[in-house]
């Protein structure tokens, strides 16, 4: 009798731990493309440059790989639509890709919640480079002072400008 | 209508002391015995109380300095010292014939290849490489400048923010702010400033900034018409569907195109001077040296 017990409990368990690995197989293979994360999509030009012939244009979300990037452009091709082109790269974002250590954490806890119907990990993202000149979310804007304290210390000279303003004949 | 004067005026005296976040103006009213139509006025002259909450130009100048970190931070900037001190350069003659001509202005040039420009609150002004790069002489630069400059001195950005629910705290708590910029309200201040930069402002202000733009490049001397050729230029990428991004910020060029004519009649300019200044603009633009 206890071992009619004990091998049914063993039979319960292995096929709770296939189930198990099966949803955290599944989840592990989600997080590792590219995405357009422009809020109003972007538009895909012939070449890295913005005066180039726009040959598309794809919406936000849309998945996409990267092929190449130069000085702040990303050659990408996308499945759907079909398209391949270049574009600003700051509108591509990579979803977040955990170490391998993670991922299998993270899997077990989505895998957990999934069996227990909790809410699985909020997905996040990290933006590549320099963003381009995508609208809105601001607050998640990165800072540069620097910047701005570069651009404090540029202050011209009375006498520059006005020299500036003689030399072409403009009102004083 | 005079039974009705009285507790408009007591409650609207009382709300502008009070750091109300929300205000429940139709229980007032009911407390009052005011009917609907006078509880309605009594909640749009609160609005114009709370727009009243005064932004001193220090506390615009702590407020642009974030906003414009930001904006260097999404886009990066572009390092060329050449063209940045062309860009001061230009930038302070306009400012110095604007109607603030004392507020310090700061100018550079974003590392994107897109036509676009910003103006932070503060005078910290923006102008993209592919917004110099469109421009064909030196006036045309000047109309962009000109336009943002606009923007700072009518405070498009601040009067935004001023009639926005986060200045209805009052304003002690909204000095408070300014004060501490690691606080909440500082931070939601400066994403309201960002995300109107970023989302555009409204076609009003854009309208008003072409206008105003017009007088400033007359005053400095330079042919205003060359803000009518730049809004053709826009045109001209819009049709080939080269300004997606700007469209989203910015109203139809051929619209403000039509705008600008009709005010450009009823504005005090003088004769279009002729003054392009093509061979400075080429010589500090495309050289790698100093002309003067």
């Amino acid at each position: 009798m206890r071992r009619i017990y004990v091998e049914s409990m063993r039979r319960w368990l292995i096929l709770c731990f296939a189930l198990f690995a099966a949803t955290c197989h599944v989840q592990a293979a989600e997080n590792d493309s590219y995405y357009i994360g422009a809020t109003y999509g972007a538009d895909i030009h012939a070449s890295p440059t913005s005066d180039s012939r726009m040959v598309g244009h794809l919406d936000r979300l849309t998945n996409v790989n990267i092929l190449q990037r130069i000085r702040g452009w990303a050659e990408i091709e996308s499945g759907s639509p079909k398209l391949r082109g270049w574009v600003i790269e700051g509108a591509v974002r990579q979803r977040y890709q955990p170490s391998s250590s993670q991922k299998a954490r993270s899997s077990f806890f989505s895998g957990f919640a999934r069996w227990f119907g909790g809410n699985e990990p909020q997905q996040q993202t990290a933006v590549l480079g320099v963003r381009g000149l995508e609208e809105g979310d601001a607050t998640g804007t990165a800072s540069n002072p620097q910047a701005v304290q570069w651009m404090e210390s540029l202050n011209v000279s009375q006498d520059e400008v006005n020299r500036f303003i003689r030399d072409g004949k403009l009102n004083p | 209508m005079k039974r009705n004067l009285l507790p408009l005026l007591l409650a609207t005296a009382l709300l502008a002391t009070t750091p109300a976040i929300a205000f429940d103006f139709n229980s007032l009213g009911d407390a009052l015995g005011l009917d609907k139509e006078t509880t309605k006025r009594l909640e749009e002259a609160a609005k114009v109380v709370s727009a009243l909450v005064p932004i001193s130009e220090e506390e615009e100048k702590i407020l642009g300095r974030d906003v414009a970190a930001r904006v260097a931070g999404r886009f990066g900037i572009d390092p060329d010292q050449n063209r940045t001190y062309y860009l001061n350069l230009l930038g302070t003659a306009l400012a110095q014939h604007s109607d603030r001509p004392n507020l310090g202005y700061h100018f550079a040039i974003l590392n994107t290849d897109d036509v676009n420009a910003y103006s932070c609150p503060g005078g910290y002004i923006f102008v993209t490489r592919g917004a110099m790069n469109m421009a064909q002489d030196e006036a045309e630069l000047a109309a962009i400048l000109s336009h943002e400059i606009a923007h700072v001195t009518e405070k498009h950005i601040l009067k935004a923010l001023q009639k926005s629910k986060l200045m209805q705290v009052g304003s002690e708590v909204a000095a408070e702010a300014f004060k501490n910029q690691g606080s909440q309200l500082f931070k939601q201040m400066s994403d309201f400033a960002t995300d109107a930069l970023f989302k555009g402002l409204s076609k009003e202000d854009e309208f008003d900034a072409d206008r105003v733009s017009v007088v400033y490049l007359n005053r400095t001397g330079y042919d205003y018409l060359a803000m009518n050729d730049v809004l053709k230029l826009l045109d001209a990428r819009r049709k080939r569907g080269m300004t997606k991004v700007l469209a989203k910020t910015h109203p139809n060029p051929t619209v403000r195109l039509q705008q600008l004519t009709a005010a450009e009649r009823t504005l005090p300019l003088d004769a279009p001077t002729g003054i392009r200044l093509k061979q400075r603009f080429v010589s500090y633009t495309q050289s790698n040296k100093n002309p003067s």
